[in-house]
């Protein structure tokens, strides 16, 4: 009987501590009713085995098993209110990711507003060069380039970039240079007097380089000054890829080095012969209509008609005649995975201008009007028509780069200007002789192939790039000793995206026996863009 | 013999199954290119997505200037996209567009840490996003670069 009566106790301390388990943490009961199945089955059996055992004894206890029913309704009621509990949650979830939302696309008005204002640009590229040359002593190379090994500073330019509007942007580009210091302006010739010979046209004979000090009246300080030019500066109407309107100075549209056009984007030291004797203009002022269609995804043409002021000795500040010069451009472009390929061309046609202006007053000039006593006429000095064409192939593929251009030029002289002395002791001439310009053609192609070294799983971000290029160079019939055949080979390391370094060496090969020898150069540049 | 090719035959039909079906699932890392709603192009090519980041295209087909925007330089969503859309290094994008400013005045695409904002905002904004990252709703899906 107390043993009974004990397991009576013992089942309901049970049944209570279960109870007050159940109360204190429904979560726990559902869980282990959830996941425990057998063990409340077990502890069932274990009851039924224990009233089996009893029942023997006694009879069963009704308050028992009222008080377990009253428990189970009780675990029902929980898991039904925990169930609610879990909607409720879900929803105030839901509801909390949609005020974040809210909240950040509140966030997306205040912060995104700059996104369409101005964005103003200045950045630009420098570089240092040095140079030695190798040439027959005394030769007329001297007359071109530095004899003894120097440093020299070519190129420092800024570029100030504006979009002001979706569509509307302006580029400018100026050239910063310590130039015009040391430009040589007459050499002196043995044999003739320092007052030169003013019967025959020559005035003075004596060497004159430009010298730029200037003193600063405030401080009383000497400075050099240097020189600025403008490289371009346009304003770029682009509504739409097939259609722009650029407007003010661009660079001509031309093949590729003129492009490019910057130290840290070119990989040779040295330019071509064709960019340095111009045979297309290298920049023009005027109005030019370009834009790009698009055949497939992967294929660009591209198109640009130029109208400018053409050729003129100073076409950067007015035209000296109405014939406008006038290009157009065509360029076709692949562009894949691994391989881009372009092929493209430039054609010109435009007439040079030189002009004087003779004043022509009554009584003083013979041939003065007295109905117009002062008269002003333009007369032409130089004038010449010129037509020229360039073509240009790349292919970029597996590291390769294949560039190659080729410019022909015909200049039709329609008033022959006189050479300068200079000019006519280069045409075999002496410098009191008076020759005058001819009418002429010119050619140039160059080829360039480079390589960049899969080296950039080791050394990466470091590229290295070794290259050579070959250089025919005719560029003027009339006059062989500005032309000239090139043979360059370098390196190039680009060590970061902003530094450039370069070493080189090149062989000039002249159109005339002139400069005796050929010339050789070495060079290293440092070119930084920033 | 007969026996090994419908066994052959049916490796390969489990096969292609379930290469199907590793293709169609998605990843939180997928990148997705999302362009602002008011775009009215509903699809893009991987060729033109290039173009649109290289700048060599700058209007949408169905008309409108195109923003590209970038995510953040030191992400690793920027990186990703680096690597699978335009197949180069974080150098080598700098590099190319150094060189690009000195040959055209071009800029790069801008950053934000934040593209999903950007591109709800900007008016023909271009941009990428992992899935994880996407919200609905917020953007257009134009192309979905599994991870």
């Amino acid at each position: 009987m107390y043993m009974f009566l004990d397991g009576i106790q013992s089942e309901r301390r049970t049944s209570m501590k279960f109870y007050y388990s159940v109360r204190s943490c429904p979560y726990l009961v559902a869980a282990i009713l959830l996941t425990c199945p057998s063990v409340a089955a077990a502890q069932q059996t274990d009851i039924e085995a224990s009233a089996d055992a009893g029942a023997e004894q006694v009879e069963p206890d009704a308050d028992r098993d009222a008080e377990m029913e009253a428990l189970k309704e009780r675990v029902k009621q929980l898991e039904a209110r925990d169930a609610t509990r879990e909607d409720q949650f879900a929803e105030l979830k839901t509801a909390q990711e949609e005020l974040a939302d809210e909240q950040e696309m509140a966030g997306f008005e205040e912060g995104m507003e700059d996104a369409s204002e101005q964005v103003f640009n200045i950045y630009g590229f420098f570089d240092l060069t040095l140079l030695k040359t190798f040439f027959d002593k005394g030769s007329p190379y001297t007359a071109f380039i530095p004899e003894k090994s120097s440093f020299g500073m070519s190129n420092f330019n800024v570029y100030l970039s504006s979009k002001m509007t979706e569509t509307l942007s302006a580029l400018g580009e100026l050239r910063f240079s310590f130039l015009p210091l040391g430009r040589t302006d007459a050499y002196e010739y043995e044999g003739i007097p320092p007052e030169g010979i003013p019967a025959q046209g020559m005035y003075g004979n004596e060497y004159d380089r430009v010298e730029t000090w200037v003193t600063d009246p405030f401080s009383t300080q000497f400075y050099r000054q240097g020189g600025v030019s403008i490289e371009r500066i346009h304003l770029t109407y682009a509504p739409a890829d097939w259609f722009q309107i650029i407007a003010g100075r661009y660079i001509t549209p031309s093949g590729i080095w003129n492009i490019d056009h910057g130290s840290p984007v070119v990989l040779p030291v040295r330019l071509p012969w064709m960019q340095i004797r111009e045979l297309v203009p290298l920049a023009q002022l005027g109005v030019q209509v370009a834009g790009r269609f698009f055949p497939t995804d992967q294929l660009f043409f591209d198109y640009a008609i130029t109208v400018s002021n053409g050729r003129g000795p100073i076409e950067s500040v007015q035209d000296l005649d109405e014939n406008k010069g006038v290009g157009l451009k065509l360029k076709l472009s692949y562009s894949g995975d691994r391989v881009r390929f372009a092929v493209g061309g430039y054609g010109y046609y435009g007439r040079y201008t030189d002009s004087k202006k003779v004043v022509r007053v009554f009584g003083l000039s013979p041939d003065a009007d007295p109905d117009k006593p002062l008269q002003f006429e333009i007369v032409d000095t130089s004038v010449y028509d010129e037509f020229a064409g360039a073509t240009d192939l790349l292919i970029e593929a597996f590291g390769f780069r294949l560039q190659s251009e080729y410019a022909v030029r015909y200049e039709y002289i329609v008033v022959p200007a006189p050479l300068d002395a200079d000019e006519a002791i280069f045409a075999g001439a002496s410098p009191l002789d008076t020759l005058y310009e001819a009418s002429s053609m010119g050619h140039d192609v160059y080829v360039l192939l480079a390589y960049e070294l899969p080296l950039h799983k080791w050394i990466s971000p470091v590229r290295i790039t070794p290259y050579v290029m070959y250089e025919y160079g005719e560029v003027n019939d009339t006059m062989p000793y500005v032309n000239m055949d090139q043979f360059i080979g370098g390196v190039n390391v680009k060590p970061s995206p902003f530094v450039v370094l370069k070493a080189e060496g090149m062989m000039a090969v002249s159109g005339t026996d002139l400069y005796g020898s050929n010339l050789y150069v070495i060079s290293a540049q440092m070119a930084v863009s920033f | 013999m007969k026996g090994r090719l419908i066994v052959f035959c049916l490796a390969c039909v489990a096969f292609l199954v379930s290469s199907v079906n590793s293709v169609k699932a998605e990843s939180p890392n997928d990148i997705l290119i999302v362009a602002n709603k008011g775009v009215s192009a509903g699809s893009l090519s991987l060729d033109e997505l290039k173009a649109f980041f290289f700048k060599e295209r700058t209007s949408w087909k169905t008309g409108g200037r195109v923003v590209p925007i970038h995510a953040n330089e030191d992400s690793a969503l920027r990186k990703a996209f680096l690597s699978k859309v335009l197949s180069m290094r974080l150098a080598q994008e700098k590099a190319f567009w150094q060189e690009q400013k000195i040959r055209k005045g071009m800029a790069a695409p801008p950053e934000f840490s934040n593209t999903l904002k950007a591109v709800f905002k900007i008016k023909g904004a271009l941009s990428y996003i992992f899935r994880k990252d996407y919200r609905e709703g917020v953007a257009k899906i134009l192309l979905v670069l599994p991870n």
